[in-house]
C-alpha cells in the first residue's frame, strides 16, 4: 500500500474513532435518562449549544493538530529512516541518514550513521585484505588476458551451442563491422553489422555451415582419436583472407564442452604465394619460348647446310634475338623476385643503417675491445635484421680482423652501392686476402663463450647480405672490407606487436562463467534477472518533442552480460538528424550540426543498433522516452524494436519508493555510482547500467527476481503512467 | 600437290623456324598468330594439318580444336598440339578434344617432323 493512502487512513481513523466514542458515550447516558431529564438536557442544550459546537471543533482541531505532529514527527521520518537505514545495509556504505523527526529518531538516526561508519571503514579493511589475497591469482589471470589480447591471431572461445565465452581483440577487428557483400547471396540486408562480444553467437560472424563442418570434423577425430584434433577452414572478411583453426575444449573428463577458433590472416601469404607463382609461370613460359625457338632454328642451321644465305641470315638473326631475350628474362625475374621474397624465416626487422652501426660499436667495445670509430656517416638507407646474429657476426667479423691485422681500431664509412647498403671497416696498411674472407666464411660465428650454432655465410645468407675485401688507392681510401646488406629506402612497417600492459583490474572480456548457461530463448519471463543479457541504451535528441518531430542525434549503448558491464561492447553513433539542432539542445549535450553533418542517417544507424541490441533486454533510464524514439522511427526505417525494456527510473521507485526524486544524477549518488560524461548518450548509458547493476540485488530484496517480477513492479509503481 | 601445314603461335620467333622446317621438307605453309586467325585460315584454305599452340590470345588452341573436330568436313584433317613441358593436364584436354599428337616445348626438329610425316603418311 501506498504511503499517501496509509496517511489518508490513518487521518480518517484517527479523526472519527475518538468522535464514534464520543457520541457513543453521550447517547449511552441519553438511553438511562428519565424523559423529564432528557427534556431538561435537551433543554440547556438548546440555550448553551454554542459552547458545545466550540468544543467539539476545539476537540476536532486540537486531534487534527496532534495527528499532522505525529505524521510528521514519527511516522514519515521512521518510513524514511527505514529506507534509508536499508539503502546502507544493502551496499552504499557511504550513505548518510539526514537525521529528522523527534529527538528519539534523530538519535536513532545517528547511531546507524556511527554503525555506517564503523561498518564502512571495516568493509574497506576486508576489501584490501581480500585484494592482497586476491592479487596474484589475478596477476595470473591478467597475464592470461594480456597474452590473448596481444596476440597476432584473432581467438574465439566458445561453448558447444557456439555462444562466445572469451576473445580478443584481434578476433574483433578481424571479424566485427560491417557485413562483407554475400557472394552466395543469402537472406541478408546489404550493408549489416556484425558483432564480436561475450554472449553473442559465433555464427553470426562466421559462416554457420563452416563451423559445423569442423565442429563435426572434430568430433570424429576425437571419436577415432587421432592426435591432431583440430579443422581448418578458411574464410574472408573485410578483404582478408583468415585461416582459421578449430580445436575442441575438452573438460576433466574428456567430454567436447567447447571449441576455440584461432584466426591467422594469410593475404599476405596469399598474395606472396600468387606474386611467386605468376613470376615462376611467367619466367618458365617466356625460357620455354625462347629455347624453342633457338632450339629449332639451330637444328635447321645443322641439318640443312645447303639454305639460302638469306634464311641462314634470318636464323642467326633469330637465335641472337631469342638468346638476348632469355638474359632478360632472368634479369627481370631476378629484380622481381628480390623485390619481395627477401623474407626469411628468420625474424627480420628493420632498422636505420646508422642506428645498427651504433649497437654494433657499443657490443664491439664491450665484448671484443675493439673501438670503431663512426666518421659521421649520414644514413644513406634502412636495413632488415636480426639484430642478435647480425651483431654476432660483426663481432666475429671484427674479432678476426683484429687477429689477422693486429689493429683493435677501425674507422667505419657508410656508403650506397647499387640495391645495397655498405658498410665500410678501414684501416691503414695491407688489404685482407680474399682466401682469408671465405676462411671466416666457412667458420661458426663464435665470439668468447657466446655463439650462434650457424657459419657466417650461413646468417650472411639469412639477411642476403654479402661481403668483400678491397685494397686502399689513397689515404682517403685505404683498405677496408665492405658489408653489403639489402638497402631499403621506406621501411614497410613492422608488423607490431602491442606491448601486453597488464590491467590494473581484471578486463571486461575475460569471462568463462558462461560455460554452462541454459538456452537463450525459452521464456524469457521466468528467467532470472541475473541471467539475462541486457543492451543498456540512451539517446540525445534535437529536442524533447518527439511527437513535434525532435529526432535522434546520437545513440550510445553497452552490454551487460553475466551480471557484468562489459564496456568494451560498446555503440557509440552519432547520427545526422537531418534537420538543424536547436542551439539549446546543443548546450544540453555538446552535439553541433558540424559535428553530425555526414554522419549516418537514422535508416543506417538504427538497423546497426537494431543488431547491436538482438536478443537482450533493452534498459534505459526513463525508457517510455527513448523507447517512443524509436517507436517512431520504425516508419522510417522499418526496423521494430521488440525486445523486452526494463526502465530503471521505475525500478529506482520500486526499490525506495518513499526517496522522491528518481532523476540518472541522483539514483547514481544515491547508490554510489560515479557518473561519467553526464549528457553524452555512451556515458548516461554506461551510468543507467552502473545504476542498474546495483539495483538488481535491492529488487531481489523485495522478492523480485525474474523478468516478469520486474514488470510487474515497474507497472505498479505511479510513474509508469507518465506518457509521452 | 604439296600437303598443306598451318602454324598458329602468338611467337614469331617459333614460328619462323618451323616454317622453315616445314617448307625445306616439301609442305606449303600457312602461319597463323591468332585463334582466331587459324579458324579464317582454315575455313578458307582447309589444311591437311595443323600445328596448334594451346595458349593463345583470344580463342586458343583448345577452342580451335573443338570447332575442327565439330565440323564433319574437316575430320581428314590432322591436329598436332604445341604444348609445355610439365603441364599434363594440357595433354590430358587437348587429347579428350580429338587431337592426333602433341609435341613438348621446346622441341626437336625431329619430333616434329617425325610426327607431321606419320600423320600425312609420309615417307620419312
Amino acid at each position: 500500500m501506498k504511503r499517501n493512502y496509509k496517511f489518508h487512513w490513518l487521518s480518517v481513523v484517527s479523526f472519527f474513532l475518538p468522535l464514534f466514542f464520543l457520541f457513543g458515550i453521550v447517547f449511552l447516558f441519553w438511553l438511562y435518562l428519565t424523559p423529564a431529564e432528557r427534556l431538561l438536557l435537551t433543554g440547556i442544550s438548546q440555550i448553551r449549544y454554542i459552547f458545545l459546537v466550540s468544543y467539539a471543533g476545539l476537540l476536532m482541531i486540537g486531534l487534527g493538530f496532534s495527528l499532522v505532529w505525529i505524521v510528521h514527527h514519527y511516522i514519515i521520518p521512521t518510513t524514511r529512516l527505514a529506507e534509508e537505514a536499508e539503502l546502507i545495509r544493502s551496499g552504499n556504505l557511504s550513505h548518510r541518514i539526514q537525521p529528522a523527526g523527534s529527538p528519539a529518531l534523530r538519535k536513532l538516526s545517528e547511531i546507524i550513521n556511527a554503525w555506517a561508519s564503523t561498518l564502512e571503514s571495516e568493509q574497506i579493511d576486508i576489501e584490501t585484505k581480500i585484494t592482497e589475497a586476491r592479487s596474484e591469482s589475478e596477476t595470473q589471470k591478467n597475464i592470461l588476458a594480456a597474452f590473448m589480447a596481444e596476440l597476432p591471431e584473432g581467438v574465439l572461445i566458445c561453448n558447444l551451442k557456439g555462444k562466445i565465452l572469451l576473445y580478443n581483440k584481434q578476433a574483433k577487428l578481424f571479424l566485427a563491422g560491417k557485413k562483407d557483400d554475400d557472394r552466395l547471396n543469402r537472406d541478408q540486408k546489404p550493408g549489416s553489422y556484425q558483432y564480436v562480444g561475450l554472449g553473442r553467437w559465433v555464427n553470426d560472424v562466421v559462416d554457420p555451415h563452416l563451423v559445423q563442418h569442423a565442429l563435426n570434423e572434430i568430433k570424429d577425430k576425437l571419436e577415432k582419436k587421432e592426435s591432431d584434433v583440430a579443422a581448418y577452414f578458411v574464410i574472408s572478411q573485410h578483404e582478408r583472407m583468415l585461416r582459421v583453426e578449430a580445436a575442441p575444449i575438452l573438460d576433466h573428463l574428456r567430454a567436447f564442452t567447447g571449441f576455440v577458433l584461432i584466426f591467422y590472416d594469410i593475404t599476405d601469404q596469399l598474395q606472396k604465394d600468387g606474386r611467386t607463382q605468376f613470376l615462376w609461370q611467367s619466367l618458365t613460359r617466356n625460357v620455354r619460348s625462347a629455347l624453342t625457338s633457338i632450339r629449332s632454328a639451330i637444328e635447321s642451321l645443322m641439318d640443312y647446310p645447303d639454305m639460302t644465305a638469306e634464311r641462314r641470315e634470318r636464323l642467326k638473326q633469330l637465335i641472337h634475338t631469342e638468346t638476348l631475350n632469355l638474359g632478360k628474362v632472368l634479369d627481370d625475374t631476378t629484380d622481381e623476385y628480390g623485390g619481395f621474397c627477401t623474407d626469411s624465416r628468420w625474424p627480420l626487422v628493420f632498422i636505420k643503417d646508422d642506428e645498427l652501426l651504433g649497437i654494433i660499436k657499443k657490443r664491439a667495445a664491450e665484448k671484443t675491445g675493439i673501438e670503431l670509430m663512426v666518421d659521421g656517416s649520414l644514413s644513406v638507407g634502412w636495413v632488415r635484421v636480426d639484430t642478435y646474429s647480425i651483431t654476432l657476426a660483426w663481432l666475429f667479423i671484427l674479432d678476426r680482423l683484429k687477429k689477422t691485422i693486429g689493429r683493435n681500431r677501425f674507422s667505419i664509412r657508410l656508403k650506397r652501392a647499387g640495391r645495397f647498403v655498405g658498410f665500410d671497416i678501414l684501416w691503414d696498411g695491407g688489404p685482407i686476402k680474399i682466401e682469408n674472407l671465405n676462411k671466416w666464411e666457412g667458420q661458426v660465428v663464435k665470439i668468447g663463450k657466446e655463439g650462434l650454432p650457424f657459419t657466417l655465410k650461413e646468417i650472411m645468407g639469412y639477411h642476403h647480405m654479402d661481403i668483400g675485401s678491397y685494397p686502399g688507392r689513397s689515404s682517403t681510401d685505404p683498405s677496408h672490407i665492405r658489408i653489403f646488406m639489402p638497402a631499403f629506402m621506406v621501411p614497410e612497417p613492422n608488423r607490431k606487436r602491442g606491448v601486453a600492459i597488464l590491467p590494473e583490474s581484471r578486463p571486461e572480456f575475460f569471462d568463462f562463467d558462461i560455460f554452462h548457461q541454459s538456452g537463450q530463448h525459452p521464456g524469457m519471463d521466468s528467467r532470472r534477472l541475473t541471467d539475462l543479457n541486457y543492451t543498456v541504451f540512451d539517446t540525445e535528441t534535437t529536442g524533447l518533442d518527439i511527437s513535434g518531430g525532435d529526432r535522434i542525434v546520437s545513440i550510445g549503448a553497452v552490454r551487460i552480460v553475466n551480471a557484468k558491464l562489459l564496456k568494451e561492447e560498446k555503440f557509440d553513433r552519432l547520427i545526422d538528424p537531418a534537420r538543424p539542432i536547436p542551439e539549446a539542445s546543443t548546450e544540453f549535450h555538446g552535439i553541433t550540426d558540424e559535428m553530425v553533418a555526414g554522419q549516418p542517417l537514422i535508416e543506417e544507424a538504427l538497423p546497426q543498433f537494431h543488431r547491436f541490441a538482438d536478443e537482450t533486454v533493452l534498459v534505459a533510464h526513463n525508457a517510455a522516452f527513448d523507447m517512443r524514439l524509436l517507436q517512431i522511427n520504425e516508419r522510417y526505417t522499418g526496423i521494430k524494436f521488440i525486445n523486452p525494456v526494463l526502465d530503471t527510473l521505475l525500478l529506482s521507485a520500486v526499490v525506495h519508493p518513499s526517496l522522491g526524486n528518481h532523476n540518472l544524477e541522483t539514483i547514481a549518488k544515491r547508490l554510489g555510482v560515479e557518473v561519467l560524461d553526464r549528457h553524452t548518450a555512451l556515458g548516461d548509458a554506461i551510468t543507467t547500467a552502473s545504476i542498474f547493476l546495483k539495483l538488481l540485488p535491492l529488487l531481489a530484496q523485495r522478492g523480485i527476481y525474474t523478468m516478469r517480477d520486474a514488470r510487474r513492479a515497474s507497472q505498479q509503481t505511479y510513474l509508469a503512467r507518465l506518457k509521452y | 600437290m604439296p600437303k598443306t601445314v598451318l602454324i598458329v603461335d602468338d611467337e614469331p620467333n617459333i614460328v619462323v623456324p618451323i616454317e622453315f622446317l616445314m617448307e625445306q621438307n616439301g609442305y606449303s605453309v600457312l602461319v597463323a598468330g591468332s585463334g582466331e586467325e587459324a579458324l579464317e585460315i582454315i575455313a578458307k584454305y582447309e589444311p591437311d594439318l595443323v600445328l596448334l599452340d594451346i595458349m593463345l590470345p583470344g580463342v586458343d588452341g583448345y577452342e580451335v580444336c573443338e570447332i575442327i573436330r565439330l565440323n564433319p568436313e574437316w575430320q581428314h584433317m590432322k591436329v598436332i598440339f604445341l604444348t609445355a613441358k610439365g603441364r599434363d593436364v594440357d595433354v590430358a584436354k587437348g587429347m579428350v578434344l580429338g587431337a592426333d599428337a602433341y609435341i613438348i616445348k621446346p622441341f626437336s626438329n625431329i619430333d616434329i617432323l617425325e610426327n607431321v610425316r606419320k600423320l600425312l603418311d609420309d615417307p620419312p
